[in-house]
């Protein structure tokens, strides 16, 4: 009977479908393209891609999605040029540098009008906030590779020490911008679900100074003249850290005795001699092997610095001789006239910035004929087929540390034992010595010389709020700048989901 | 050769046998109503012999003693008679006839049957209007089902849900396919995630590769009563279509349809000419100038620096109309489409073969949709209790992509937002031959745009190889099985001809995307009847796997366009070249299932459903579940005080619940992710771009899938002999479980957990009706109408997650947010005191608790985005020969954004700036000082924005309601009596027009959040349906 020949298959198939929850193994999750604990901190090369993960946030690069999002969320990097980020925030809409646009990142910025609810998370926009996840990413990282048996011990010493300089540093960034936050710095709570205060201002401090004097000891001294190794964290960058940390603070005798760290390191150097200040943000070889930079973001074209790419204006053709013919800008930010004019003339820092420059149209365009500012090109060796530089951002260097030396003396003790530091700075610029000066003078032209020095290194934010006239500033420039515009407001986001836990920064209206 | 012959001798021998004892018989066919059929078809059962009844339903033909006939007609139950010499036949037509059988999940059931929610729609029935997919002519065809499009593009993505709920499982011809989802790979940017707006997002259906010319019919299943035999995947309601399969009557049926449709693009954006673009842009400037420097009516300054007008006056006074750019974007579209299908039957064979070539050159020059498909569905019996199946379909499609959809920022503007902000002032090329810039020199020229290559092939086959055993009279096995594979394959080449701004030296890009689905079921079918008792059980089970990968890679810098995306590998710009791979974790589902019909004397009805998944998606605890459904069914017109009732002719009543789970896209494991960027250490050559890792995701082992228990009470009505029928149904679904992204600390290294938390309730209405008002012999008039609505709302709430102010822990779950508004401020008498810092031209946010401070206690319920009433109406006339179908839907009351707004067209910034975009006419109403009657706010920012934390507010919101003309549908039918059986010519019209009250482009993408539309089209059309 042929019948019999189809029971056995029908009866084989219906008894496979009814009893196939025996086959658990069937049921497994796999993962085919994502990384698991089993597979995962297996070697010192996955030890190095966790570590990575603290280094992304600094990229010139445009930015980087946060994997630990829901989304994932993509943010700006702190070092890039765009107007999310740290570095433009720290300039954009200060005396040094402006911006026209009206988009929702820029108006709110240069108008002083922002509020809790102006840049959110959740649409990327608040790109520095946004890293606080990345302190408690670096407190994992340090456990994990701490934990991991495949890599050798002296390795897992550096990367954790990495590591913790670089937790420190983010700290920083985010301490700068919003005064002490709630940053996740014990592996134990790494996970909880209820959320914390925010920490006092002195411990918040000590926690940072405390990572960055404990990482000291197992970071390399420098990596300049490494070129596999520039843009490691160095011990050179963790003092570089902690003198920042005590100049915010105006604790002068430790920004004293940090500064003096960093200059009897005998590492560092000033550049000197014709054309040595545009050399600095243009060594070929990378920013490290040229003895002032402290630390440069490395680039080329895997991640390049777009900052020239952001000042060029529209109608860019060329400004010969600095700049030969190349491709238009995107005029986002220009230098006001009335900081241009701060310079000297003969100042070799102004062979860094354009006054003048022939646009599209072959019109030469300038100050009198409508030009709203002053390029800040600082890359000057700007390669005319590239949209992105392959150069190094440069974030820290030594003259820095000599005008910071010189602040700090000072305040102390008066322009006397000051004059030595910031006059080495101005005698490489080309421009007469400072000298009889009083105190007050001196913190004036102090100032003034750091703006004229480190423009558009991301620091004149701070500087101007450490002189205590960031909004007067503002204010007289006819902003809506208000006192407590000093520091950024928390997302009112992280207010509203801290259910009281977590206190707005003053004078901010949820 | 030889055997041919012998086959046609064979055949002519039979034919003269036959002819010797023919005779003739005739007769009349009317319908239930007695009104006399034309154009019936009448076959002898077994022969290739047969006519087609005349205009007064009469027939003749030749027949042979013991011969049967089949007569079918389309709207109508087929019916077979043995032949007499005078006969009269009466056919049932479909609409009405509640006893038509219906597919349900694994089986069939007679519609008078059915307990649970479910609508039945015929193919025939749908409007005739050139579609890539079945799903654009569901639209407004039944009520409950949402189908609404997302985007105008060549076979563009529509977005479809059953009672607001999700994306609905599709079923093909009984093979669910647990993975469906289009299978084009996006166009990446430096190997991130974000897409190139340049690229042009391709936004299609997953059912574009389906014809929808081979569709049969379409059942949705609408609750979880009918839904819980797919269980775990069948949340949102199922959907299963059956392919069309040769009818048994022994003729070769040919049947070739083609058409040509023209498209003409819909009013589309009214954008600025140049003139008026150089004197807005110069208008806007100064007043920018003004606030910059604190002038005028922004501040006590009286003088500052020189201003420069972006354009002269000489400019101006020549610049004339300009370059229209999306008029040289844009082209007549054109669809041609032949469809031909070929089918055979008889009592052991039925073959039905189809081949359609559909062909869409789109409105967006470069944009074009090309189709081949082909489906085989065939049936063979081995003997009387043996039939093999298979039902093979394949299809391909080639298209090319204009750069439109979704789009990005400046220079990642697609083709349309380049068009739209391109300066009118410039031509296409300048003197050297190159394209143009215009004043913001990063936007790609639009023209450029057409130099850009981006070719999509489409591949898809899916196969469902069948056996059926029919064991005993009432025990049938079943087993099918299921492979359905679509392969993408994308080819994208930007040349350095563009001068785009990212990528001046050309880009390449080749990606391919394959989504793979397999499964394997078998099920016994037992039917018993004890006298007035009839129970039917189907239990069964099924293996099921599918996942998808991709590939993609990138090269940049090209030193020549000539070879296009032929040579990836000659892109110089090593550290811009990419290669990248993935594959998703695979789903596995091993799953048993029963179902249980009972009824009594056809009038108490009972149905059980469940299913057992164990699936892969599940956590680790969370391996397996059992879902279920009961639904019951009184046919209250069987009962005798109803039974003769002139009035009421069906009348049934239906209650059912069930649960089921939606387990979409879960994964528990803990995760770490190399999506978190890489960090380039090092200087020169010796510069090493590193990957980072990341912990992404933290284990949750009790993760499980969304529970939605569904309860539905319905109605079906026939009235007047079934001259009126519609259903009428309340449901209710409470989706519980709900799988949450709930967030954890902002500063924990992982920002969020996936949980089951939370509920949400959806209930709502759905009526249909049917009536044929007017059924005379040459004068037919039929009306379909249904209307649904949906409000789904909060039940529950994770209790982490922290309420804002305005919000209540059951509010609507399409509740918009924002502040109120009253106007802008004109004048510094308008500034309102709790406002003290704004300036003229901000908008004026009302103060509603009255605490001289707007803050988030201001936020108030402004509407809902979910339309209050869905509808839709048919109507359908037949005058002799002629048939003529007019079509329309709508919606009712949704909170809309105007996307003139959305796109930023009335953003004072987008004009006020040395690098100004063009924009819309109403750009002109923007407050400045010098047009102190504006109504739209001006350059200055607005300082109470920042502290508004839903970040809307009502200015450019408003209620919208729309109805769409969507397609009138006139046609002639010949009946011939030879070679051709009949044939029928129409000319249609589609997208006619639409009434609403909204002030943007369309109400319909702007509700689905389309940025940039598509272009609308008008489309023209006419065709040939001919049966041989």
């Amino acid at each position: 009977m042929k019948l019999l020949t189809y029971i056995p298959a029908c009866g084989a198939l219906l008894v496979a479908c009814l009893l196939a929850p025996a086959c658990k193994k069937a049921l497994d999750t796999k993962e085919y393209s994502a990384l698991t604990p089993e597979n995962f901190y297996q070697s010192t090369g996955d030890a190095n891609a966790a570590l990575m993960t603290l280094y992304v946030p600094f990229t010139s690069n445009w930015g980087n999605d946060d994997p630990g999002t829901s989304g994932p969320t993509w943010y700006a990097g702190l070092y890039n040029a765009d107007i999310k980020t740290y570095f433009s925030k720290s300039e954009v809409g200060t005396d040094e540098v402006t911006n026209t646009a009206t988009d929702g990142n820029t108006g709110p910025l240069v108008n002083y009008t922002w509020g809790p609810s102006t840049w959110t998370l959740a649409s990327g926009a608040e790109a520095t906030y946004s890293k606080i996840s990345y302190v408690a990413k670096a407190t994992d990282i340090m456990t994990a590779i701490g934990a991991s048996s495949a890599v050798p011990d002296a390795v897992k010493k550096q990367y954790i020490a990495e590591a913790q300089a670089l937790r420190a540093w983010l700290m920083y960034v985010l301490y700068d911008f919003y005064g002490p936050v709630n940053v996740k710095v014990n592996e134990a709570t790494l996970t909880d679900t209820a959320e914390t205060a925010r920490p006092s201002d002195t411990a918040y401090v000590n926690q940072m100074i405390g990572d960055l004097n404990q990482a000291m000891p197992n970071l390399a001294v420098d990596y300049n003249g490494d070129a596999a190794n520039w843009g490691r964290m160095s011990q050179g960058v963790a003092k570089m850290l902690l003198l920042k940390i005590y100049m915010m603070k105006k604790m002068w005798p430790q920004a004293q005795a940090a500064a003096q760290d960093i200059i009897s390191m005998g590492v560092y150097s000033l550049m000197t001699g014709p054309g040595s200040y545009a050399a600095i943000f243009n060594t070929s070889g990378g920013s490290g092997s040229n003895p002032e930079v402290i630390y440069g973001v490395p680039a080329n074209q895997s991640s390049p610095n777009f900052w020239p790419q952001e000042v060029f204006p529209q109608d860019f053709a060329s400004a010969e001789p600095m700049v030969a013919p190349r491709a238009v800008g995107w005029i986002t930010q220009f230098m006001p006239w009335a900081f241009y004019n701060k310079y000297d003339a003969g100042d070799q820092r102004l062979t860094t910035i354009l006054s003048s420059y022939t646009n599209t149209s072959g019109v030469v365009k300038n100050e009198s004929n409508g030009m709203p500012g002053a390029i800040p090109l600082k890359y000057t060796a700007v390669q005319p087929g590239l949209v992105g530089q392959n150069l190094d951002v440069v974030v820290f260097r030594y003259a820095d540390v000599l005008l910071s030396m010189a602040e700090a003396i000072n305040e102390q003790t008066g322009p006397a034992g000051a004059y030595a530091y910031v006059n080495q700075v101005r005698e490489r610029a080309g421009v007469s010595d400072f000298a009889g000066m009083t105190q007050v003078q001196l913190r004036q032209a102090i100032l003034d010389e750091r703006g004229r020095e480190l423009y558009c290194e991301g620091l004149r934010r701070q500087d101007l709020i450490r002189a205590g006239v960031y909004i007067s500033t503002a204010v007289a420039a006819g902003k809506n700048a208000q006192p407590y515009d000093v520091l950024f407001p928390i997302p009112e986001s992280v207010i509203l989901q801290g259910r009281g836990i977590i206190q707005q920064n003053p004078g901010y209206t949820n | 050769m030889k055997k041919r012959l012998l086959v046609l001798m064979a055949i002519l021998l039979w034919c003269l046998r036959m002819q010797a004892q023919e005779r003739t018989t005739s007769g009349q066919v009317t319908d239930a109503n007695n009104h006399a059929l034309a154009g019936v078809t009448v076959t002898v059962k077994g022969r290739n012999v047969g006519t087609s009844t005349n205009e007064n339903g009469n027939f003749t033909l030749k027949t042979a003693p013991g011969d049967v006939l089949v007569f079918t007609s389309i709207g109508y139950t087929a019916l077979e008679q043995k032949a007499t010499g005078n006969m009269s036949v009466t056919l049932q037509s479909l609409t009405a006839s509640l006893g038509d059988v219906v597919v349900v999940g694994y089986g069939t059931q007679r519609q008078k049957e059915i307990t649970g929610s479910t609508v039945a729609i015929k193919a025939e029935n749908l409007p005739k209007t050139a579609s890539t997919s079945i799903n654009n002519l569901l639209q407004g065809q039944a009520a409950g089902l949402n189908v609404d499009q997302r985007t105008a593009q060549p076979g563009g993505g529509l977005n479809i849900n059953i009672r607001g709920q999700g994306y609905p499982l599709y079923v093909i011809d009984g093979v669910p396919l647990f993975n469906n989802q289009a299978a084009e790979p996006a166009i990446t940017s430096g190997g991130s995630s974000n897409e190139l707006g340049f690229s042009g997002g391709i936004d299609r259906d997953p059912l574009e590769n389906i014809n929808p010319n081979d569709i049969e019919s379409i059942e949705i299943l609408k609750d979880a009563s009918a839904t819980a035999i797919y269980g775990s995947a069948a949340a949102n309601g199922v959907i299963l279509i059956t392919t069309k399969r040769a009818k048994t009557n022994g003729v070769v049926t040919t049947e070739y349809q083609g058409g040509y449709t023209l498209q003409t693009a819909k009013p589309y954006y009214h954008l600025l000419n140049a003139t008026d673009f150089e004197k807005q842009v110069n208008a806007l400037n100064y007043d920018q100038y003004l606030y910059n420097n604190k002038m005028g009516p922004y501040g006590s300054n009286t003088s500052g620096p020189t201003f420069n007008p972006v354009f002269s006056q000489a400019q101006i006074d020549t610049a004339g109309s300009g370059t229209d750019w999306l008029k040289m974007l844009m082209r007549h579209g054109s669809i041609d489409q032949h469809n031909l299908s070929v089918t055979y039957g008889n009592d052991m064979t039925r073959v039905f073969t189809s081949f359609n070539y559909y062909n869409n050159q789109a409105l967006l020059k470069n944009s074009n949709f090309v189709r081949y498909t082909g489906r085989a569905n065939i049936e063979q019996k081995l003997n009387s209790w043996v039939k093999l199946g298979v039902d093979v379909t394949f299809s391909q499609i080639n298209s090319n992509n204009a750069s439109s959809g979704a789009g990005g920022q400046g220079e990642k503007y697609n083709a349309l937002q380049a068009a739209y902000a391109y300066s009118p002032a410039v031509g296409v090329y300048d003197d050297a031959g190159n394209f143009t810039h215009t004043l913001n020199t990063e936007i790609m020229n639009p023209a450029a745009f057409l130099t850009i290559a981006d070719k999509l092939q489409t591949g898809r086959v899916l196969a469902a190889p069948s056996l059926d055993i029919k064991i005993l009279d009432n025990l049938k096995v079943d087993l099918v099985g299921g492979i359905d594979k679509t392969s993408s394959n994308r080819q994208f080449f930007l040349p350095s001809k563009a001068q785009n701004f990212l990528y001046p030296t050309g880009l390449a890009q080749l990606s391919t995307q394959s989504i793979q689905n397999y499964s394997a079921e078998g099920y016994a079918t037992y039917n018993k009847s004890f006298g007035d008792h009839n129970f039917s059980l189907v239990g069964g089970g099924g293996y099921y796997k599918s996942f998808n990968t991709s590939t993609s890679m990138q090269g940049v810098g090209f030193f020549t366009d000539a070879l296009g995306y032929n040579d990836i590998g000659l892109g110089t710009n090593v550290a811009q070249n990419y290669e990248q791979s993935y594959h998703s974790p695979d789903l596995v589902k091993i799953s048993q299932f029963l179902r249980l019909n009972y009824s009594y004397k056809s009038k108490y009805i009972l149905t059980i459903n469940s299913r057992r998944d164990g699936s892969s998606d599940f956590a680790v605890n969370k391996k397996y579940g059992i879902f279920g459904g009961a639904s019951g069914a009184w046919r209250i017109s069987q009962e005798s005080f109803l039974s003769h009732s002139k009035v009421v002719s069906e009348l049934k009543l239906r209650a059912g619940y069930g649960t089921v789970g939606d387990d979409a896209g879960l994964n528990a494991l803990s995760l770490y992710s190399t999506d978190g960027g890489s960090f380039l250490i090092g200087s020169g050559n010796a510069a090493t771009f590193y990957p980072s890792v990341s912990v992404s995701q933290l284990a949750n082992p009790n993760l499980t899938w969304e529970t939605i228990r569904s309860t539905n009470l319905g109605l079906d009505y026939g009235l007047f002999n079934n001259r009126i029928t519609g259903t009428v149904d309340l449901f209710r679904n409470d989706r519980i479980h709900l799988l949450n992204s709930v967030p954890l600390p902002a500063n924990n290294a992982v920002s969020y957990l996936n949980v089951n938390i939370g509920s949400q309730r959806s209930q709502g209405v759905e009526f249909s009706i049917t009536s044929k008002n007017i059924v005379s012999r040459t004068f037919r008039w039929e009306t379909s109408f249904n209307i649904s609505n949906y409000v789904n709302r909060w039940l529950s709430r994770d209790p982490y997650v922290q309420l804002e102010p305005y919000q209540k822990v059951n509010d609507r779950t399409d509740e918009v947010y924002g502040w109120k508004t009253a106007g802008i401020i004109k004048s510094a008498g308008d500034v309102p005191n709790y406002m003290p810092n704004a300036t003229v031209g901000n908008i004026i946010y009302q103060d509603i608790n009255g605490d001289k401070t707007l803050d988030s206690k201001d936020v108030v319920k402004l509407g809902h985005s979910a339309p209050a009433w869905s509808f839709g109406l048919t109507n359908r006339f037949n005058y002799g020969n002629f048939d003529l179908s007019v079509f329309l839907y709508g919606k009712l009351g949704m909170y809309l954004q105007s996307d003139y707004a959305a796109n930023g067209f009335y953003l004072a910034g987008r004009m006020a700036t040395t690098s100004a975009q063009n924009s819309v006419q109403g750009i002109k109403n923007v407050w400045t000082a010098a047009n102190p009657n504006g109504i739209y706010p001006g350059v200055a920012q607005n300082p109470y924005d920042g502290n508004n934390p839903s970040g809307v507010n009502n200015f450019f919101y408003q209620n919208v309601n729309y109805l769409r003309f969507s397609n009138i549908m006139l046609g002639y039918t010949l009946h011939a009596r030879k070679v051709i059986q009949a044939a029928r010519i129409y000319a249609g019209v589609q997208n006619l027009g639409i009434w609403t009250n909204y002030k943007g482009y369309d109400p319909e993408l702007a509700a689905q959040g389309t940025p940039n539309p598509y272009p609308q089209a008008l489309s023209s059309t006419i065709g040939i349906d001919v049966t041989f």
